[in-house]
Order: C-alpha cells, then sequence, then structure tokens
C-alpha cells in the first residue's frame, strides 16, 4: 500500500457524534467506510425510529443491494454535522412535509451541495417549494427551477418517461398525483415528464447534485386506508436512480447472497409447537410431538443440508412438562452434525416493546398490561391449542402456557426476565447439546422487534442474532418494496432481518392451507433474476411437522436447495455475512484495482454491469475466482487473506486457476506450477468447477490431518474442470489438484 | 299376527334406517375431515378403493385430502373436476389464493355476483385489479358495484378517477358532486378536480358555490387560490372563471 493510501486510511474524519454512535454500535470494529455510507435523514415528528420510516420501508434494501449502508439521523433533533473530506458522502431524503425548520435545513443542503455531498431526494424535498426561503433554490442546486403546483391532474399527460429507468416494477396510475411544475436547467438526465397544454414539468431527474423524484412518482401505491397502504411497487428503478444519484463508481460491492459463486441456502427453525400432538403419526400408528416428527420425517432424511433450530427454553421447563421427552428430542437433533443449535426467547414473547425498560433486577411482570394487548404475530393459536389435544405432560404444560391468543409471552410461568429470556434460553440450548458445540444463534420471537437492551444481550452473550423483515417477493407481493433491508439498527445495536418470510405468514398464522409455504419457491425466482437479490432462506416453525401438507411443502422446498445451484450454511454464517456487511471497507487503490478489507465472513464481492471484465490475478491478492451471474461479476474472496486486493482486466492471465463455482466453502488456495491446493468445508458432496485451467487432467487427494479420505483424476475440458468428492466436509478438508508428470 | 307384522315391519324398517344413516367410507372421511382428523379421513378414504366413474362428492373428497397431504397438483386437478357452484367457487378461490394465483382469484371473484361481496371483499377486488393494472376491469367491477348500491365512498371516488381517465367526463363530473353533495369528498385532489370539471363545463357558479363552502370549513382557506392557480392562463386572458 502506498504512503499516500496509508495516510487516507487514517485521516481523522470530523463526523456528528450520532454518527459516531452508529459506529461504535452493532459490533463495528474497524472506521466506517465512507465510500460506502449514506447519511438517511428522516422526521422524528412522524416517525419513531429509524425502522419506522419511508427510507427503511423502501430505500435501504435497494441501497444495501448497491454496497450502501445508511446511517440514520433525526432532522428534528436539529441538523447533522457539515461534510468534512473523508466523511460520508451521500444523503437520502424521503420526507412527507417540511421539516421543522425549513429555512435551517435548505440551506444546510445547499452548504451540503456546495461541499460536494450529493442528494437523492424522494418525496417532499423537506422544505416547501413556492413556501420556506431556500426551498426553491436547494431545488435549484439539483437541477429544476420551480413553477408552481397543479392539483387537478386529469388534463395532464405523461410527455416522457425515461426508457430504463421509469416503469420499473409497474407504469402509473392513470390518475396522476399531484406535481410540483418543475423545469430543469443544465445537465440534467430526466426521468418522467408530464405535460398540460404547452406547459411541462419534469417531475423525476437526476441532476448535477443528486436525483429529485416528486411525491407519488417514485411508486405507485395502492391505499389501504387514508392512512395506510395496501401496495406499493417502483414506478421508478431504485438502483439506477441511487447509482446515479450519488454518481457511483463500478466497485467491489459487498455481497451477501453469494459463496464460493453459488447463492446461498440455509435454513432455521423457530422452536414454537415443539410440544404440539402432530397429526402425523408413526407408521404403527403411535402419536407424536411434532419435534419427533421434524427429526424423523425431515432432520434425518435431510442430512446433507444445515438446518439451525432454535429452542424455546420454556418447552424444556421442569416445571411444565411431566416427562422428558421434549428434552430428549432436543438433545437428539442437537446431536445431529448438521444441526445448528440457537435459542428462540425463554418464555416466547409476542410483542417485545411491552418489555421494554422492564426494572433491573427483574421485577414481575403482569401476564397481561393494561392498554397493552395485541395480535399475536405468529403461531401462538396453534401452540396453545395443540397442546391441549393430549399428551403425557399436555396438563402441566397448559399451566405454563398461556392460552389466549392475545398473551403478550407463549409461556408465563416465570416473570419476564431478559436475562433468562435471552442468556437462560441460550444456555439451556446449549445444555441439551453435546459438548463443545454452544448456541450460535438467538432467533427473535413474536414480532421480532427488541429493543436495544435485549439486542445488546444477545451480542453480549456472544451470538449473533436473526428473524423479522417479513420478506416476500412473489405473485401476491409483486415488488420489492415487500424485500427487507439486510438489518435494523436500534439505537447502538443492530438486528439481522431473516432474508425470507416463515410460514406463518403463508398459512394465514398455520390455520388453513398449511402447504401454503410452496409460494417460497416464487420468491426464490423472483429474487434470483433478472437480479440476486436475496439468498435463499427456508425459515420455519416446529409446528410445520404437525401436519402432512406442512411436511410435504418442508419436503419440496428442501429438495429444491438440494437439487439447485446453492451452496448451503449455516444460518449464524449468514448472520454473520450480513452482520459483516456493515464493517468490510472497499478502498480504490488505482484503476480497476481495490482493496478489501475487514471482510470477517464476508467472503464475496460483486461488480454489476461487468460482464465484460474477468478479475486480473496478477494485480489481484486473495481472489479465488469469479462466476457472471445476470450480468454482474461475482469475486469470491479467500477468508485466510485479510486484506484482498481485487484487480479487473478484460482478459483472464494465462495459468492462473480461478473457482467458478464450489456447493463448499473454499479458503487457503494455493496455485502452484502444476495444480492447485485449497482447504474446503461444507454440507453434502463437494461440487466444483475450476476455470482457466492449462493441463490436460489433474489428480485429486482429499484429506483431512493427513487422512487420505478420497483420490480421483478429472480431465479438464476446454480449460474447464469439474468434479464432485462424494465426501462428507463438515470438518475442513485439504484438497489437493496435482498436473500430469511432465504438465508443470 | 298383526302385531307380529308389525314388529316385524318396524324392525326392518329400523335396521334399513339404520343402514341409511351408517355413513359410507366416503362420508365417514367427509366427517372426519370436518373433525380435522386428516390421518383417519385418509385410512377411511383408502380402504374403500372408489368405483365407476368419480362423483363430483368423491371429486370434492379427493380435492380436501389432497389438499391436506400438501398434494397440490392432485387438489388442482380434483378441484378443476368439480362443476361451477357457489361451494366449489369459495373453495377454488381459497386455492388461488393459497397457491399464489392472484389473476385466478380475481377472475373467480369476478365471476361472482357482486351483491355477495363484503366491503372488506370489495376493497380487496378493487384494490388488486387496480394492483394489476386492470383498469378497465377495475372500473368495470366498481359500476357494476354503482348498479348494485353496493358502491362505497371510497371507490366511488376512485371510479370518478377511472371514468376521468377513460373520457367519461360528465360521468365523473355527477359522481364527484353527488360525493360532495353526500360530505364525502374530502379529499384536496378531488375537490380541485370537481371545481375543474365544473368551470370547464360552464358551470362556474355551481364551482364558486363549492368552493366557498370548502373555504368555509378550512383554516387554509386555500382552495380557491388553488383553482385559480389552475386556471391561470384562462384568467390572465380576462375570463372570469366563477361565472
Amino acid at each position: 500500500m502506498s504512503e499516500a493510501r496509508g495516510l487516507l486510511r487514517f485521516t481523522p474524519w470530523v463526523i456528528s457524534l450520532a454518527w459516531i454512535s452508529i459506529y461504535n454500535c452493532a459490533a463495528a470494529e474497524t472506521p466506517p467506510d465512507p465510500l460506502r455510507r449514506v447519511l438517511a435523514l428522516y422526521d422524528g415528528r412522524f416517525s419513531a425510529a429509524p425502522d419506522e420510516t419511508a427510507i427503511h420501508e423502501f430505500l435501504e434494501f435497494p441501497a444495501n443491494h448497491l454496497g450502501l449502508q445508511l446511517v440514520y439521523h433525526d432532522v428534528a433533533t436539529g441538523l447533522p454535522e457539515p461534510f468534512a473530506p473523508g466523511g460520508i458522502r451521500y444523503v437520502a431524503t424521503w420526507f412527507d412535509e417540511a421539516v421543522p425548520n425549513p429555512e435551517a435545513y435548505s440551506a444546510w443542503v445547499r452548504r451540503e451541495m456546495e461541499s460536494g455531498r450529493r442528494f437523492a431526494v424522494f418525496s417532499e424535498q423537506g422544505a416547501d417549494l413556492g413556501g420556506e426561503a431556500g426551498a426553491e433554490e436547494m431545488l435549484r442546486m439539483l437541477g429544476g427551477r420551480y413553477h408552481g403546483y397543479v392539483d387537478a391532474t386529469h388534463t395532464t399527460l405523461v410527455a416522457e418517461a425515461h426508457s430504463e429507468w421509469s416503469n420499473f416494477e409497474t407504469g402509473l396510475d392513470p390518475t396522476l398525483p399531484p406535481y410540483p411544475i418543475i423545469e430543469t436547467e443544465g445537465e440534467v438526465i430526466p426521468l418522467l415528464t408530464l405535460s398540460r397544454g404547452d406547459r411541462t414539468s419534469t417531475v423525476a431527474f437526476v441532476g448535477p447534485s443528486g436525483s429529485f423524484v416528486a411525491s407519488g412518482y417514485e411508486q405507485r401505491v395502492v391505499p389501504e386506508t387514508e392512512a395506510s397502504v395496501w401496495f406499493s411497487a417502483w414506478f421508478i428503478d431504485p438502483f439506477a436512480v441511487l447509482e446515479a444519484a450519488f454518481d457511483l463508481p463500478l466497485r467491489p460491492i459487498p455481497d451477501t447472497t453469494t459463496v464460493s459463486g453459488r447463492r446461498i441456502f440455509f435454513s432455521h427453525v423457530d422452536g414454537d409447537g415443539w410440544n404440539n400432538l402432530s397429526r402425523v403419526p408413526s407408521e404403527d400408528g403411535r402419536p407424536r410431538l411434532s419435534a419427533e416428527v421434524l427429526l424423523t420425517e425431515i432432520l434425518l432424511p435431510f442430512s446433507d443440508l444445515p438446518v439451525s433450530i432454535g429452542l424455546v427454553g420454556g418447552d424444556v421447563d421442569p416445571a411444565c412438562t411431566s416427562d422428558d421427552e421434549a428434552e430428549t428430542l432436543a438433545r437428539q437433533i442437537f446431536q445431529l452434525d448438521h444441526v445448528e443449535v440457537a435459542a428462540h426467547g425463554y418464555t416466547h414473547p409476542f410483542k417485545w416493546e411491552q418489555f421494554d425498560d422492564v426494572p433491573d433486577p427483574p421485577d414481575p411482570v403482569p401476564t397481561f398490561q393494561e392498554g397493552a394487548r395485541h395480535t399475536p404475530s405468529e403461531g401462538v393459536g396453534a401452540l396453545t391449542r395443540s397442546w391441549l389435544a393430549g399428551t403425557a405432560s399436555a396438563d402441566q404444560m397448559a399451566d405454563c402456557l398461556e392460552l389466549d391468543p392475545h398473551a403478550p409471552r407463549a409461556f408465563s410461568h416465570v416473570p419476564f426476565d431478559l436475562e433468562l429470556e435471552i442468556k437462560g434460553a441460550l444456555d439451556v440450548a446449549t445444555s441439551l447439546a453435546p459438548p463443545g458445540k454452544p448456541a450460535k444463534l438467538f432467533l427473535w420471537t413474536g414480532d421480532a422487534r427488541p429493543f436495544e437492551a435485549a439486542l445488546r444481550m444477545a451480542r453480549e452473550a456472544g451470538v449473533l442474532n436473526m428473524n423479522g423483515g417479513d420478506s416476500r417477493f412473489d405473485a401476491w407481493h409483486p415488488s420489492i418494496t415487500n424485500l427487507s433491508p439486510l438489518a435494523r439498527t436500534v439505537g447502538q445495536e443492530r438486528q439481522i432481518y431473516a432474508p425470507n418470510s416463515n410460514e406463518a405468514a403463508y398459512t394465514d398464522l398455520w390455520q388453513r392451507d398449511h402447504f401454503g409455504q410452496l409460494q417460497l419457491l416464487d420468491t426464490v425466482r423472483r429474487t434470483e433474476f433478472p437480479r440476486r437479490l436475496k439468498p435463499y432462506n427456508l425459515y420455519y416453525h416446529t409446528y410445520s411437522a404437525e401436519r402432512r401438507a406442512g411436511l410435504a411443502a418442508l419436503r419440496t422446498l428442501l429438495e429444491e436447495a438440494r437439487s439447485g445451484d446453492y451452496i448451503a450454511i449455516r444460518a449464524s454464517e449468514y448472520a454473520a455475512i450480513a452482520n459483516d456487511f456493515f464493517r468490510v471497507r472497499v478502498e480504490p487503490l488505482e484503476e480497476n484495482l481495490w482493496q478489501v478489507s475487514d471482510r470477517g465472513r464476508l467472503q464475496t464481492v460483486r461488480f454489476d454491469g461487468a460482464d465484460d471484465l474477468v478479475p486480473d490475478l496478477a494485480r489481484s491478492r486473495g481472489v479465488l475466482g469469479a462466476r457472471q451471474i445476470n450480468g454482474s461479476l461475482y469475486i469470491a474472496l479467500d477468508a485466510e487473506v485479510p486484506t484482498a486486493l481485487v484487480a479487473l482486466s478484460e482478459q483472464p492471465v494465462d495459468g492462473l486457476v480461478m473457482l467458478e463455482q464450489a456447493s463448499w466453502q473454499v479458503r487457503g488456495l494455493q496455485r502452484h506450477d502444476c495444480g492447485f491446493e485449497l482447504t474446503a468445508e461444507g454440507f453434502g458432496d463437494g461440487e466444483m468447477t475450476w476455470t482457466n485451467v492449462p493441463w490436460e487432467s489433474l489428480s485429486l487427494l482429499a484429506t483431512r490431518n493427513g487422512r487420505t479420505l478420497w483420490t480421483g483424476t478429472v480431465a479438464v475440458q476446454g480449460g474447464e474442470i469439474t468434479f464432485e468428492l462424494p465426501i462428507k466436509a463438515i470438518e475442513p478438508v485439504r484438497i489437493l489438484a496435482t498436473c500430469p508428470a511432465g504438465e508443470e | 299376527m298383526w302385531k307380529a307384522v308389525l314388529v316385524i315391519g318396524l324392525a326392518a324398517f329400523g335396521a334399513g334406517a339404520a343402514l341409511v344413516a351408517v355413513p359410507s367410507r366416503q362420508g365417514y372421511a367427509e366427517l372426519l375431515l370436518l373433525d380435522d382428523d386428516i390421518e383417519a379421513a385418509i385410512l377411511s378414504a383408502r380402504s374403500e378403493p372408489a368405483e365407476g366413474p368419480p362423483t363430483h362428492r368423491r371429486n370434492f373428497l379427493d380435492y380436501q385430502l389432497a389438499a391436506a397431504m400438501g398434494d397440490i397438483t392432485g387438489a388442482a386437478t380434483a378441484l378443476e373436476a368439480l362443476p361451477a357452484s357457489a361451494l366449489v367457487d369459495s373453495h377454488r378461490i381459497a386455492f388461488a389464493h393459497a397457491t399464489g394465483a392472484p389473476e385466478t382469484w380475481l377472475d373467480l371473484q369476478l365471476r361472482q355476483d357482486v351483491v355477495t361481496h363484503s366491503a372488506y371483499q370489495r376493497q380487496e377486488v378493487a384494490s388488486l385489479l387496480r394492483r394489476a393494472g386492470r383498469y378497465e376491469d377495475e372500473r368495470a367491477y366498481l359500476a357494476r358495484l354503482a348498479e348494485a348500491g353496493s358502491l362505497d365512498a371510497d371507490l366511488a371516488l376512485r371510479l370518478a378517477w377511472l371514468e376521468l381517465a377513460a373520457g367519461e367526463t360528465r360521468a365523473a363530473l355527477v359522481r364527484l358532486a353527488d360525493l360532495d353533495d353526500a360530505g364525502q369528498l374530502t379529499d384536496r385532489q378531488g375537490r380541485v378536480t370537481l371545481a375543474s370539471l365544473l368551470i370547464e363545463a360552464g358551470q362556474g357558479t355551481q364551482a364558486d358555490a363549492r368552493v366557498a363552502r370548502w373555504d368555509a370549513g378550512s383554516p387554509e382557506r386555500a382552495m380557491r387560490a388553488t383553482v385559480e392557480n389552475f386556471f391561470a392562463s384562462e384568467i390572465a386572458d380576462g375570463r372570469n372563471i366563477w361565472k
């Protein structure tokens, strides 16, 4: 690294205290990467927290996809610090109306634009055009001049819409929303121009300092009521508009969907319904608990696919069970190599907010809080009602369970205690696992909206956390507006969202259509093409094993994972990848050369629009290989090289093999004159494809701790070699590929 | 003698009636399904192989069993074999919902008599048509609701917008005016549009009266200025838009 770059890296950035606190949060250990950060401004008078904003709901997902991470600032608490060299250079806003101090705000915006900050302005710009001083000047710096407002749009027509960046998911409604009359000036890319008589108005455009999209022209919305939205879909292309607004260059984008060139598959199970009597008896007609059915019908037949099981502590609490069947099942399940141990709460809160600010040491919390009743968000009905169907200890369990569907927790035999809820649940799960196999993940229960102290406790317990998000992108939800971003920021903590919805979302909280999760396949398809937007996450509850229809759906979904082009990883690994997305630093070094560091578990970077480029391995370091997917170049990085250099060129370097794809995670690659070697681990048989192979064949040797596991010889065809290793690699294996003698 | 005959007759009748009352295996499976005892229902249905051509009743049972087993293809086939009826359609609608087929769901809903649609159902159908961009179908559906006297105020406003977009200006004007007369036109865009349509139709006096009423009920009193802004060029040409 050059001295200049070293200096750049340690430039003391002048940033606001709010940003420093965010940076310190969420296990971020490295300075924020200003090239990837976007200051997201919201008005706390209308949105109490960042996750209640339109930015979080609509903009954060596409921003994350572009490698950007949002840092929220509430303008109701004051304006952010001014831009300084090396600081955050991008700003996104999405206001419903003018901010508390619009004149000062517009002056701040103008100063920031002059300093070089770029703005993506959606909806209202924060200061009323035609009203507050400076508002029109603010628009002018974006590239538009304000000339008034049109409320009655029945005589307005669409004059011109950008051929690529508009009509993204939907066209406009025949009734156009009211709009400002804006004349663009200077170098502006119009996205949508309307006309009324001989007057035109460009209501969406990208200009010299960023982008502007007038309210109602970002998305087409179908309202549910005056205050709520039933459906929304993007009219403009948010990916393209954000790229253009921020003038983003070709860059390696930290990617959370892909490992070793393959799309990630992972699965996790919330333990709800562990003790439910399944409607699927054993072959000899013996009634079985859902946990047993899960074990025998799903976990054992699909032992080549990892799954993380989140046990609910209450389900194995001796105070609630008169026999040890539930505990025995937990032990049997956690003993399986492909099962990762996780916890899903102790008393399973349904609405976390209700348990915030509980005094420490914990006081008893009444089972029902006055005025705080709510609708449970997942299968509490199934959980409780099925218990009454009868098992050996049903009566005893019924005493522990809350049978009222509006209860705040599933179990109410102990007072709410945050430490018991999180650390206690993790300890219980760990205690039922084999030695050396601790719980690795905490899976949020109920509404999956934990408060800051809960998130902190999970982090301090040394585990990652996940759940929430409720992403769907299918025939019923045909828009990426239904896809959640990677995470939710709560104070100084971070919650990782599950990438997909669970069966409760498809079955009306497990009340009907128990095969409904088959619709997940639609989401899986739509989030793969034309962009790979999410991994494939199979997320369900133990109560799916209550019914044949649920089991049939799971088998189909697991077969897709088994037969498709996926790499199966553990849920905690995905959570780590998503969490490390916020740590990764990308620094441009010279043309088509970047340094990628602080990656943690995230080992894939993506170049969009790079379908004519390949890695330049002569200038790169720590690059395993690359694969073109949907016009993007996915680069697999070597976890054993902490600071990778990624260089691109138009031609591959002769003689340096590249990993195209593998069903196992690959690291420690060493390229030799006559072959290569690597370490790999994963689930199922190991399939790999390597390209740019200069030899005619390769002899393969797979070993673990010096012991030979498998050998074979594979022919190279057209510089490409594909092979399958029929061995288990949950424990890492070393693979040596050697060319025939004389081919060095 | 006659007593013996009576007793034998009654006994025979009772036995016959009992035989009739005992459900067949198929009927037993149906009862078990009603009781959500899927396993027993499957066993019962399988214990009596179907004979002869499939009946609607048998197809319906097959549909229910296939759905309970998670056999989507089998359920779809069995459901398809059933003739249209209110009951069957309700199952088709539920099946379309559960299998991610909103277009089928919509078409089935549109096939029904709109009088049977609940307020929630009306909103759902209209919203889904709107989401799908099937504006002509949406307009036709809302017009059917209007004819049936089941058009809620927000849907009536939506129908007015669709009529306006379709060039049915007169119908839209009447609908907006009716909504306003009923005190249900609170939407700002709707009010400005109504005033504009009235002025464009040469009914400036009526527009004037309505705008005065709206402004009287609003602290901003901004509607008159908004409408005049809309007709800025006409006013600049010297036209009195309020006549």
